[in-house]
């Protein structure tokens, strides 16, 4: 669709626009790639004035790798298990009409629209009573009340688009029906069920006040150890940290997203943890 | 899966994600309702009252709130969607999509405490662009930059959101651009729309209803999250869901009932906004163009 | 609206003279369109005919002005039409698709065309009602997209287009999605469309027997190039080229010389007047119209002079096809020659038979394709 072609001018402006766009996105990163490295930056200095390794020194140090693996242990809980409970959901959403469905609806939309603090301040005493306070499972618990509903609501929506003949043909051709799902749902449902599975762990990844509430403090996740550290005003540990709990995600995201292709855009465009 | 009748099979396909949908959300939310009425669950006794809401509404910290609240939401919200949607077809324009595409996805899988992090060192009085400031001769000194963060307003606050919800608001656009629009806006060129018209006629009413849907969730985003106010934003006033863990912190448990009456009113306000919006939204795409 | 649309005896300001010379469309150097020239008179309605890929939806986007030409150049009554934006252009596209806007209703999309030019508001709801009417499609104005059938949808993109009264009408496969019954009755409206409103048509199509159904001249478009063109009858019997023969199904080529007026065969069986210069030539010949005679008759030169093979040549194979029946048989120097014979009277395989070739529907072309020898065109 090309029309009158725009001037040299004009395409000059838009890449300038763009470039501008590009620096704005990337601009905020730039001090915390500088503070993760300064030995001391004083004020009012454009660079730091000298660099050390003492953020890389806290980032391996045991504290940190300990929070590491919890951090991963429990996103991949999480995500895991919002996956095989979002499955069969999604499978009664895309594939089936029945009454109620709005309700179902509504109630898988609704958690992802009320604030998760705000219903969660009322469970904590549940938790307690249930000795699920101050533990790793009772933090998984807790995270798939946010990550579940997303789970549910994509899958249905591939499910929707699967044509449900591919099922009936496997079926003809002697596939059971746990077989069918193994040998040909799942495997065409495949970019869909790993764009939620990466979706729901960045959800977990990143989550803080409900690991708080429900931890306690004791189950410390990367996300606990880089707030105390912006609280604490050490500018190199807090910028360490953050490197430490941004990286994970944004390479995972780029590497699905070149797996998927561009037609999976909108999908991981929901991945807003 | 035996020829199980549709009604049990769909019940028990369901079953699953209603159990945690039920139990964590509509139990939390009756929990927090029932608890800001005075049931005490910890001490097991109960005395039923509206105090807490009378307390919370009358307080003026409350009513700060609530004000910083929707001023920060609708601002970040709005802000964050026309630039988006501008972006998407700055983009679309100037070609290179997949590759902002990829910048665009890696800004939005940074969790939102590194973003306070990165935008409290870039927008704090010693931050970054105070430095540039300096160096340009525009700023004497760190306390002669304008507050930016811890401020009453919501500046950096605002700043964080915007910064991390433009991507997403663009990549929903973007998606959406991709459907099929460059066509039709190609028919409403054969038959004499001209540039603006097409964008008023064709391309934003296509536009509005993913857009429309992906800005609801960063309002109702932007009303909830805790740790970028309680980092970017002073502790009075707070915005509400500092305001409420703050009160439930409290190590007096009389409190709490006023901890969940904020929460209560949190969760009723983020769906009125939603429905109100939504019913909005469709009112102005069914509209006659 | 009626009586402001001239009717088609006189094509009036509304239809417009449409040329297009020498446009040539590359596609990353590669030539999708490669030097075509047209000519649409105004009120006129000609088909643009080729198989998929052949360039004329291309064609048909530069003509729009939704695509850049690379040469060449577009005429509108003798005015070159160069960059000018198609919102700026007076033609109407209606595309494959029927590619309505989702957001608005029937009677809006519609009444698109006229808003964009800013009609008042009461003159364009009148304009719309009456369009729809025309259409068949009164009652609907006010429903939604999605609660249309795919013959509906058409007829409101094409009510869209017209709407706006444009000085050509562009059709880009308009019905090539609907089904045989539904695509005959909307090539019945289009072609009374054109006839009470007279605007210059021009009708891309893949499809040989809507191209001859519907138009007035049919313009055979082949690798990005006009392979030949004029009337439907013309096309159907004195093809003007040997691309044009062979996509209208003159099976039959067979090679030969000219020379004082007369084709001669390469083996001198086959004979045909003609007023073409001397040299190499074809002649082509639908199968339908070879006849096969009892063997050792003499049914050609003998009776006309022309297109004759006698005595007799060997029937090598034959194929019942429902209204007749298909036989090849092998000439002299062992050409294939395909004839359709009516049921029943077909001969055996191996059999000896006469050939005749009509003299009245042979044509003889100036052309040889040096990559065939002569013979039959399908393998």
């Amino acid at each position: 669709m090309s029309g009158p072609r725009p001037t040299a001018g004009t395409r000059l402006r838009h890449r300038a626009a763009l470039a501008v766009v590009v620096l704005l996105v990337l601009l905020p990163l730039l001090p915390v790639l500088l503070w993760a490295v300064a030995d001391t930056w004083r004020y009012p200095d454009l660079l730091p004035g000298g660099l050390t390794g003492r953020g890389l020194r806290l980032v391996t140090g045991s504290s940190v790798l300990g929070a590491l693996g919890t951090s991963t242990l429990i996103a991949t809980a999480v995500a895991c298990l919002a996956c095989a409970v979002g499955f069969p959901a999604g499978r009664a959403l895309g594939m089936h009409s029945f009454r109620g469905r709005r309700v179902v609806q509504f109630l898988l939309l609704a958690p992802v629209l009320v604030p998760a603090l705000a219903v969660t301040l009322g469970l904590q005493v549940f938790f307690i009573r249930l000795g699920l306070a101050d533990t790793v499972t009772g933090v998984v618990l807790v995270q798939l009340m946010p990550t579940v509903p997303y789970a549910a609501t994509l899958l249905g929506a591939s499910y929707a688009n699967l044509d449900a003949d591919h099922e009936r043909q496997a079926r003809v051709l002697g596939a059971g029906p746990w077989r069918t799902v193994a040998a040909v749902t799942v495997p065409l449902l495949r970019p869909a069920l790993v764009t939620t599975w990466l979706l729901t762990f960045l959800i977990s990844w990143s989550e803080y006040i409900l690991t708080l509430l429900i931890g306690g403090g004791r189950v410390t996740t990367l996300p606990l150890l880089l707030f105390s550290a912006i609280e604490s005003s050490d500018r190199t540990a807090a910028a360490a940290l953050g490197l430490l709990v941004v990286l994970p995600p944004v390479l995972l995201v780029l590497v699905v997203a070149r797996l998927l292709g561009s037609r999976d855009d909108a999908f991981l465009g929901v991945a807003r943890a | 899966m035996r020829r199980w009748p549709e009604p049990l099979r769909v019940a028990l396909l369901l079953a699953p994600a209603l159990t945690v949908v039920g139990v964590f959300f509509v139990g939390g939310v009756a929990q927090a309702v029932l608890q800001s009425l005075g049931h005490q669950p910890l001490l097991g006794e109960s005395t039923w009252s509206l105090d807490a809401y009378r307390a919370v509404l009358t307080d003026p910290a409350f009513v700060a709130s609530l004000l910083l609240t929707m001023r920060v939401a609708l601002i970040s919200t709005g802000v964050a969607t026309v630039l988006g949607v501008g972006l998407a077809l700055l983009v679309r324009r100037v070609g290179g999509r997949a590759r902002m595409t990829a910048l665009f996805h890696g800004t939005l899988a940074i969790p939102h405490l590194v973003g306070a992090l990165s935008i409290g060192l870039l927008l704090a009085p010693s931050g970054l662009l105070s430095r540039v400031g300096q160096a340009l001769g525009l700023v004497d000194d760190a306390q002669s930059f304008p507050v930016l963060t811890q401020d009453a307003f919501g500046w950096g606050i605002i700043a964080e959101y915007v910064w991390k919800e433009t991507p997403f608001i663009a990549v929903v656009a973007l998606a959406a651009l991709s459907r099929g629009v460059g066509e039709l806006e190609g028919v409403a060129r054969t038959l004499g729309a001209g540039a603006g018209q097409r964008l008023r006629s064709v391309t934003i009413p296509l536009l509005a209803p993913p857009v429309a849907a992906a800005s609801v969730l960063v309002f109702a985003f932007t009303m909830a999250s805790y740790e970028v106010p309680r980092l970017l934003g002073r502790p009075f006033p707070a915005m509400l869901p500092v305001e409420a863990f703050q009160r439930f912190r409290d190590t007096d448990l009389g409190v709490r009932p006023e901890a969940m009456a904020i929460a209560t009113v949190l969760a009723v306000l983020s769906i009125v906004v939603v429905l109100a919006y939504l019913r909005l939204v469709a009112g102005l795409t069914r509209r006659q163009v | 609206m009626r009586e402001r649309l001239p009717g088609p005896e006189s094509p009036g300001p509304a239809s417009a003279r449409l040329e297009v010379r020498r446009l040539v469309v590359r596609y990353a150097g590669v030539p999708a369109v490669d030097g075509i020239d047209l000519a649409l008179e105004p009120g006129s309605f000609t088909a643009l005919l080729g198989p998929s890929g052949c360039g004329k939806s291309t064609t048909l986007a530069v003509l729009a002005g939704l695509q850049r030409a690379d040469e060449g150049e577009v005429l509108l009554d003798g005015t070159a039409l160069g960059d000018t934006a198609p919102e700026r252009r007076p033609l109407s596209l209606v595309f494959q698709k029927p590619l309505l806007f989702p957001h608005l209703t029937v009677a809006q999309n519609v009444g698109f065309g006229l808003r964009m030019r800013r009609v008042p508001r009461r003159e364009a709801a009148a304009e719309v009602a009456a369009m729809l009417e025309r259409v068949r499609l009164d009652g609907l104005a006010d429903r939604r997209i999605g609660e249309l059938s795919g013959g509906q949808e058409q007829r409101v993109s094409l009510a869209r287009a017209l709407v706006r009264r444009p000085r050509v009408l562009l059709l880009d496969e308009p019905f090539s999605q609907l089904d045989a019954d539904l695509r005959a009755e909307m090539r019945t409206l289009v072609r009374e469309l054109h006839d009470e409103a007279g605007v210059t048509t021009l009708f891309v199509t893949h499809d040989r027997e809507e191209a001859v159904e519907v138009s007035d001249r049919i313009a055979l478009m082949l690798d990005g190039r006009i392979a030949g063109s004029g009337t439907p009858q013309e096309i159907y019997t004195r093809p003007p080229t040997l691309r044009t023969a062979r996509f209208f199904g003159f099976e039959n080529e067979i090679r030969g010389q000219v020379a004082g007026g007369v084709f001669r065969s390469a083996d001198g069986t086959v004979s045909a007047r003609c007023d073409l210069a001397p040299g190499a030539a074809t002649l082509v010949v639908r199968p339908e119209a070879v006849r096969l005679g009892p063997a050792g008759e003499d049914t050609g030169t003998a009776r006309a002079g022309a297109g004759g093979i006698g005595p007799s040549v060997r029937v090598k194979d034959q194929r019942f096809a429902g209204t007749h029946v298909v036989v090849d048989v092998a000439l002299p120097d062992g050409q294939r020659l395909r004839a359709h014979v009516p049921v029943g009277s077909e001969p055996a395989v191996g059999e000896r038979v006469g050939v005749w070739l009509p003299p009245e529907r042979c044509t003889v072309l100036a052309e040889v394709d040096p990559t065939r020898t002569s013979g039959t065109g399908a393998p």
